[in-house]
């Protein structure tokens, strides 16, 4: 049996349709984005944003985030806000939410406590 | 290393600081100072050499210390950029430094004899758990 390593993060992502024809992409996190999970972590995110212009990032399943991830993020919401859509957080209390909101990132990046909430949101925007 | 590092501080931590969000926070700076020697310090290279030690001072006082044998840098003449604004830019780099700056009461530098740095990063965990409930009211 392979030994969990705590700092891999399993990723999935997978595109929704809306019932008025609106894709988003959404992109599960779990584990660790570190500095050996960096690389793998960003080129995640570059294959979510592709899928579609609006995109959510599910933080909930995530231990930890460094700084250079937050970056990512911060610099994926960029990318995503050029292609005029836009890049949301899932991060309930208890989790990296506090590491988001310390780094100033929760001022930027708009944070919801589940995936339902988020996607009522840009229901509510799109 | 960052995981087991992570890890094993957590495991210390916890016997003497009682706060969670102080120790979340505490291991969030270990860790970004940590990054930093290995981003700026060992160029990179992993498997070198990085010594960590933790110290309670008083009841709500504690330092860690990080020993390498890296090129010197001394990170206290450093100006970290201001975390909102940096935010704001959506700047991809340039937080770790700023946060460790945050999070501590103090940051001492030396140089190590024989070569390399020796970082103390000084917590208290009263300011810890005001930042953390600083931060909760913004969100508010």
């Amino acid at each position: 049996m392979k030994r969990h390593d705590p700092d891999a993060h399993l990723i999935s992502i997978s595109r929704m349709s809306r019932a008025e024809g609106t894709e988003i992409s959404m992109l599960r996190l779990r584990g660790a984005v570190r500095k050996l999970t960096n690389p793998d972590f960003r080129s995640r995110l570059d294959e979510a944003g592709r899928r579609s212009r609006f995109m959510v990032v599910d933080l909930s399943e995530l231990e930890y985030i460094n700084s250079t991830g937050l970056g990512m993020l911060l610099n994926q919401a960029r990318v995503q806000e050029r292609r005029d859509g836009w890049l949301r957080l899932v991060a309930p209390e208890g989790g990296v939410s506090m590491i988001l909101r310390v780094a100033g990132v929760a001022g930027e990046l708009r944070l919801f406590g589940d995936e339902a909430e988020a996607l009522r949101d840009l229901e509510k925007a799109a | 290393m960052a995981g087991r590092l992570a890890r094993r501080l957590r495991e210390v931590l916890i016997l003497d600081v009682r706060r969670p969000e102080a120790r979340a926070l505490a291991l969030l700076a270990v860790e970004e100072a940590a990054a930093n020697i290995l981003e700026h310090g060992y160029r990179g290279k992993t498997g070198r050499p990085l010594e960590v030690v933790v110290r309670m001072r008083e009841p709500e006082i504690f330092e860690v210390t990080l020993k390498d044998r890296a090129r010197v840098l001394d990170i206290t003449r450093l100006h970290p950029g201001n975390l909102k604004k940096l935010a704001r830019k959506r700047a991809e780099r340039g937080r770790g430094l700023a946060l460790v700056q945050m999070l501590t009461r103090n940051i001492n530098y030396k140089r190590r004899a024989g070569g390399g740095n020796v970082i103390t990063l000084v917590f208290d965990a009263e300011h810890l758990s005001e930042v953390a409930k600083e931060h909760s009211r913004e969100a508010a």
